[in-house]
């Protein structure tokens, strides 16, 4: 028990050090990882996620005129809001007061309408209990609001159908059922997303929740809290489909009243888990219409099949390590008529002729049965082309998709987990490949090829090198390369030294040549954003020059101390098969690629110097976590980590440490 | 099983009218009172004899719900016949016919044959639609018209069978070009497309053939 409350002081300790500093919500989770805050500082650590801090005292523009079309409403809710919290009967009149003008404020200087209902007042609840000040209540109260209420959570809203497809992905049968009893989410989960489950868990349960949430700082969790409170209750909603549908409803909209404040935890990482095995190229395609109010094209989503997945994400996913279990990886399954994919296909894309659904029923059940123990069998071998998650590929015409969209109906209703479709189909995916199409797709015959056929130019296709799952890797650099092409190319081969392949190792790029960065994310002191937002750190992600080397070459590399090999973790759980390389001067990390054995990424490379602190966990003692800081007087200034799952940890500690004191004995010396 | 011409269907109308039903009767000859929903789209076929030939119908039974409208469009193109489903009890699915129709001419070769069912027929009880206003209808459309009941099967048979008695007599008549596929029709394997009945002059695009039903 004392052990327990001591890592409990430390990281209050730490975390009150950190809130002292400018930071952000990921420096935060880092801490924290998501645990429920203590009463003191929740108000502080709200404010820095929600980035509320120095926004100054905005209400105080407000020029207290109470005209609203519908104040008479907003006033009587925040009155009949504040009489049933229980507080002094003395308080009450200056509560409600705050209230209606904060929200008052809040309609004018965004030109909204106070509605009935629309769950502003519950969201203010968890707000107003952190006894801060006017001003700082609206502060979070907008923050929230921007950041986590998404537009479209109005009956028949997108959010809605997004929840939907969710569900039919993860829990088709659960899914068909509400379809069929036309129970749409819009009808339960209304209030869930409006208030961000203040409107119906209790006060308690809505701040742990949000303690987790805001640290998370992920504007889609709320979409996977709500999937999991309807799959948790899947028992529940089978036992009772035969009763009317208001019952249902009832049942359903209350069912996070349920919710206590010990599952919290619990539930947000199941939540977690989900939103771990879904796609997340919905979210990138999807963030500017939902969050900003921007963009209406929302029609892929309400009139979706199943959940669409783009180009970029399933080339990019077809690159990615095999060594998390948990990540979302795709079995791909072609289903143009067969000239068209023997014209050129996806080196791991398995064929499903469609045709023979129509014409032989019976052969088409074995050719599914087939495709089902391909991906059992391709799952087992751990292989590139294996996953759990079906990604269903037609060409992109009208006229014979129809018939892909019958074969992926087929999945769903034999109630199929993990279907979706992939947008714009093969033609999409050859315009994002581009010119380089012989390349990265394998067997393809531009002069038999469906989108590139009749325009294609002689000579192209002699072009057929590095095919097939090797070529996964460029798919990610591809689109932002596209253009300057054969200049790109050659860099890229540069650093991808490729043993089996000697005319890549032949080809040589002079030192004067611009190489960009030698490593990335050099500089002793940035902050992590991992976690922060997925949406700009995926596009900083691609810009940015990646180095690729030969594992072996560094191993004979002169200056290198020891190797270790490692998982690097990730602070969402993700692992990649890494090399962790201490040098004379440096710790460098190589991040292993998939397909291309021998070959690795350099993710970071850090000067021994800016270890300031290396750390174990006492349950795992072989995740080790590097610190990275300068001292500042007495305390330390955490700047970034890495942590790593590393076999013999001991080891690898005391190598550092030594190497670390060897270099400080150095720079002494020199000094 | 060899055939002298497929022809393809599709099944529209709003949801809950019985069109999945509608299509086991057909098939399996069974009904089914508790069906889940149609998701996207779900596909049935059955041999069928007219004037001794044998005839396959392939029956595309599309989800009436409002967010599967895109999907079941892609299937109009391609179809020879269609059967229009409303249901006698629900008035409201018989007002939503007119948007059907316009779906539905607007996304299929015009000599698609449409044939109106008012399901349910069983279920005298609650009737909402009058027979008659359903002939009225049709007729102002030009549709074929019949009620049905997948539950007891009055007039299935006889509503996929008209339908494709018609589609026939079309081809017969040499309003369907039978040579392209998007018209719906399909000649069998093992039969030459020269077809001593099909006149010449059918080569003329089924889009703008005979106007006049």
């Amino acid at each position: 028990m004392s052990i327990l409350e001591d890592e409990n002081a430390t990281w209050i300790q730490e975390l009150e050090n950190v809130l002292l500093e400018e930071c952000t919500a990921s420096d935060i989770y880092c801490l924290c990882k998501g645990k429920p805050l203590p009463d003191s500082i929740r108000q502080e650590v709200w404010q820095v996620c929600l980035d509320v801090r120095d926004k100054g005292n905005q209400i105080d523009h407000f020029n207290e005129i109470f005209d609203l079309p519908n104040q008479v409403v907003l006033r009587e809710d925040c009155a009949n809001f504040v009489s049933k919290l229980g507080n002094d009967e003395a308080e009450r009149p200056s509560i409600v007061s705050d209230l209606e003008s904060i929200l008052t404020f809040y309609c004018k200087s965004r030109s909204l309408q106070y509605e009935r209902g629309n769950g502003w007042i519950e969201l203010l609840l968890p707000i107003i209990t952190l006894k801060v000040g006017k001003s700082t209540i609206y502060n979070l109260f907008e923050g929230i609001r921007d950041m986590y209420i998404p537009q479209g959570s109005h009956k028949n809203g997108n959010v809605f159908h997004i929840l939907r497809l969710l569900l039919l992905y993860h829990d088709p049968e659960l899914c068909n059922l509400l379809d069929t009893k036309k129970l749409t989410p819009d009808l339960y989960c209304l209030t869930w997303f409006q208030s961000l489950f203040a409107a119906t868990c209790n006060l308690n349960v809505t701040i742990t929740m949000w303690d987790y949430y805001l640290q998370q700082s992920d504007p889609f969790f709320v979409f996977f809290l709500s999937l999991i409170m309807v799959i948790n209750a899947r028992e529940q909603i089978i036992s009772m489909k035969n009763e009317d549908k208001e019952t249902l409803i009832k049942m359903l909209t209350s069912m996070p009243n349920a919710l206590e404040a010990e599952d919290v935890a619990d539930f947000c990482s199941l939540a977690q888990y989900y939103a771990a095995k879904t796609p997340v190229g919905f979210r990138t395609d999807l963030m500017q219409s939902l969050y900003s109010g921007k963009g209406d094209d929302i029609s892929l989503i309400s009139q979706a099949l199943c959940l669409p997945v783009s180009v970029q994400e399933l080339v990019e996913n077809s690159s990615m390590d095999g060594g998390n279990a948990d990540a979302v990886r795709f079995f791909i399954v072609d289903c143009r008529p067969v000239e068209q994919y023997n014209a050129g296909h996806l080196s791991t894309a398995f064929h499903l002729d469609c045709n023979l659904m129509l014409q032989e029923p019976s052969a088409f059940q074995t050719a599914v049965q087939g495709l089902l123990n391909a991906q059992k069998q391709a799952l087992a071998m751990n292989s590139n082309a294996g996953g759990e998650h079906l990604c269903f590929l037609g060409s992109g015409r009208t006229e014979e998709d129809q018939y892909t969209l019958m074969v992926v109906a087929s999945f769903l209703q034999k109630h199929t987990q993990y279907v979706s479709i992939l947008t714009g189909g093969f033609i999409s995916l050859h315009d994002y490949f581009g010119n380089q199409c012989g390349d990265y797709l394998q067997d393809h015959v531009s002069s038999q090829c469906m989108v590139c056929g009749p325009l294609m130019t002689a000579g192209k296709s002699g072009k057929q090198t590095n095919r097939g799952q090797s070529n996964d890797l460029f798919g990610k650099i591809s689109a932002a390369m596209k253009n300057k092409s054969a200049e790109v190319k050659g860099m890229l081969f540069e650093y991808i030294v490729n043993p089996n392949n000697s005319p890549v190792q032949e080809r040589h790029v002079s030192s004067s040549d611009k190489q960009g960065k030698r490593y990335r994310n050099v500089a002793p002191v940035f902050s992590i954003d991992d976690d922060h937002d997925n949406v700009t750190s995926d596009q900083i992600q691609e810009d940015d020059e990646r180095q690729f080397v030969s594992i072996q070459s560094w191993l004979k590399n002169a200056d290198l101390i020891k190797h270790f090999p490692c998982q690097e973790v990730k602070l969402n759980g993700f692992m990649y098969k890494s090399h962790l390389m201490v040098t004379d001067t440096h710790l460098v990390v190589l991040r292993e690629i998939p397909d291309k054995k021998g070959t690795a990424e350099v993710i970071v490379k850090r000067p021994l110097t800016a270890i300031v602190k290396i750390t174990a966990k006492k349950r795992h003692p072989d995740l080790i976590t590097f610190k990275y800081g300068v001292h500042d007087g007495d305390s330390l200034m955490i700047s970034d980590m890495d942590s790593f799952l590393i076999p013999e940890a001991h080891i690898a500690t005391k190598v550092v440490t030594e190497q670390i004191l060897k270099q400080v004995k150095t720079i002494e010396l020199l000094m | 099983m060899s055939y002298a011409y497929l022809f393809k269907y599709i099944i529209i109308g709003d949801t809950g009218v019985g069109k999945s039903c509608l299509l086991l009767q057909f098939t399996d000859k069974r009904f089914q009172p508790v069906h889940d929903l149609t998701i996207g789209v779900e596909f049935g076929a059955r041999m069928i004899t007219i004037d001794g030939k044998q005839i396959k119908l392939q029956i595309w039974d599309t989800a009436g719900q409002e967010a599967f409208r895109s999907i079941t469009r892609s299937y109009y193109r391609g179809a020879a016949g269609a059967l229009l489903v409303y249901d006698i009890t629900r008035r409201e699915t018989f007002s939503h016919l007119t948007t059907w129709l316009e779906d539905a001419r607007q996304h299929s070769n015009s000599n698609m044959v449409i044939m109106l069912i008012g399901n349910k027929s069983d279920l005298e009880s609650r009737r909402e639609v009058k027979k008659e206003e359903g002939e009225a209808f049709a007729r102002e459309h030009g549709l074929v018209f019949m009620e049905t009941s997948a539950k007891t099967a009055a007039n299935v048979e006889e509503a996929f069978i008209n339908t494709a008695k018609e589609i026939y007599e079309k081809i017969q008549e040499g309003v369907f070009d039978i040579n392209n596929e998007a018209n719906g029709i399909k000649i069998g394997p093992q039969h030459s497309p020269t077809n001593p009945s099909l006149p010449g002059a059918g080569g003329k695009d089924g889009s703008q053939g005979g106007g006049c039903c």
